[in-house]
């Protein structure tokens, strides 16, 4: 005769109560809690790890694109023989090159992960801080090899390149970290519109000879200044205010 | 979200409340199955208490894809297994500290062995998760390490030889 499961369940004590003391429990939770701290203090991540570790969570495919895109405005530039509007134009690239950014920065916002990010080991601001920071090492590195490239080689002027890149560069990264913090209007699509609008009019200016012509070098010097003092205020204020950014979509959800 | 995965995350924070819920919430399921497997009280607490120690020592390698409790058993299963290895198999002979804390229950604990040793070992520790243990067969296959249609197969193939014994 075959024994139903419940039957043979019964028969093998599997509804039987379970023999165990407090005291055996109370020495397993202090021994458990013991070995996890053991195991912390021996594989303590230093800040180069973390960066690592965090670096491993962004997708590369931003990276390859940044990379891609500077490289098309190197051989447009070598092709025109520096041709002044191709140089104008690379405003426009430099604001695409930040808005490839967006995704990356909005992702966590999207997916509501900051709810779970913010019961990790590590604080938001540590995650946050890191995150950004691999992002501008690597956007960096970019940066460095296509100015060194088109400098260099004579292809653009030192000013021209600060005019026409860095400031356009900056001033996106400026509206996307702004609307990142923001609690009220932080979507992607409004940052991404705001960068558009942007493009359209650092385009007018700098098309236009009558306005380009008027702004001095030492006028386009002191607003580069301005902007990335700008551009590090608004990272600090993502930074302060992701605990807040989190606690105002739960309220949502 | 599973319970787990955000008791998990407060314990590498290092939230000692969640490491006492934690603790609390397996102990019992992993020390039963520590007895099953040993067959000695005392020694089986030392095994549930390793197993637990063993699972906090790796905690920062430990990625939560399932349930926890699925890998305590493993870690569990290991623990055992270790024991065994220095021990060499127990005989019936050696349960009288068992006797001395339930001398009721011990014909019952006998049979059960006795039930148990009557399968071979790749028998054996699906019966145990699945009839003692009561986990679903598809955690039983990720414990394991092996097909669902596989943990089916031999929790079958178990369900005859336990119930040819009870009813001899």
């Amino acid at each position: 005769m075959r024994l139903s499961d419940y039957q043979l369940r019964n028969r093998l004590g599997a509804k039987k109560e379970i023999l165990y003391t407090d005291k055996g429990l109370a020495e397993t939770i202090e021994r458990s809690k013991a070995a996890f701290a053991e195991s912390e203090a021996k594989n303590d991540t230093s800040y180069a790890e973390f960066l690592y570790q965090q670096s491993r969570y962004i997708r590369k495919r931003w990276w390859i694109l940044q990379g891609m895109l500077l490289l098309l405005i190197w051989f447009m530039l070598q092709m025109t023989e520096s041709s002044i509007y191709v140089q104008r134009y690379m405003g426009i690239a430099a604001s695409l090159f930040a808005i490839l950014l967006l995704p990356e920065l909005w992702k966590n916002r999207n997916a509501n992960a900051l709810e779970i990010e913010s019961v990790s080991y590590y604080s938001l601001r540590q995650i946050y801080s890191a995150r950004i920071l691999a992002f501008a090492l690597v956007d960096f590195l970019l940066i460095c090899a296509f100015t060194l490239s088109v400098v260099l080689t004579g292809t653009v002027f030192a000013e021209e390149m600060m005019i026409q890149f860095f400031l356009p560069y900056i001033v996106t990264c400026c509206i996307c970290f702004r609307v990142l913090s923001s609690n009220r209007m932080g979507s992607e699509a409004f940052a991404l519109s705001l960068c558009v609008v942007f493009c359209i009019v650092w385009t007018q200016i700098v098309l236009n000879e009558e306005i380009y012509g008027t702004i001095t070098l030492p006028v386009w010097i002191v607003v580069t200044i301005i902007a990335a003092g700008y551009l590090v205020y608004c990272v600090r204020r993502g930074q302060d205010n992701c605990v807040k950014m989190w606690e105002v979509s739960t309220l949502w959800n | 979200m599973d319970e787990d995965f955000l008791l998990v995350q407060k314990m590498r924070m290092g939230d000692e409340n969640a490491f006492d819920r934690f603790v609390t919430k397996y102990y019992p399921a992993i020390m039963k199955y520590c007895q099953i497997h040993i067959r000695d009280y005392g020694y089986a607490e030392d095994m549930t208490q390793e197993t637990f120690t063993r699972f906090f020592r790796t905690f920062r390698q430990y990625k939560h894809y399932g349930k926890a409790v699925n890998y305590l058993y493993v870690i569990a299963a290991n623990a055992c297994r270790d024991y065994h290895r220095k021990q060499k198999e127990l005989l019936l002979e050696d349960l009288p500290e068992m006797a001395e804390q339930d001398a009721g229950g011990m014909d019952e604990q006998i049979e059960i062995a006795e039930a148990l040793d009557r399968l071979s070992d790749e028998l054996r520790e699906p019966a145990i998760l699945f009839f003692i243990q009561e986990r679903r067969q598809k955690d039983i296959a990720a414990i394991l390490g092996i097909s669902v249609a596989l943990v089916k197969y031999r929790i079958r193939r178990a369900r005859e030889l336990l119930s040819e014994y009870f009813t001899e």
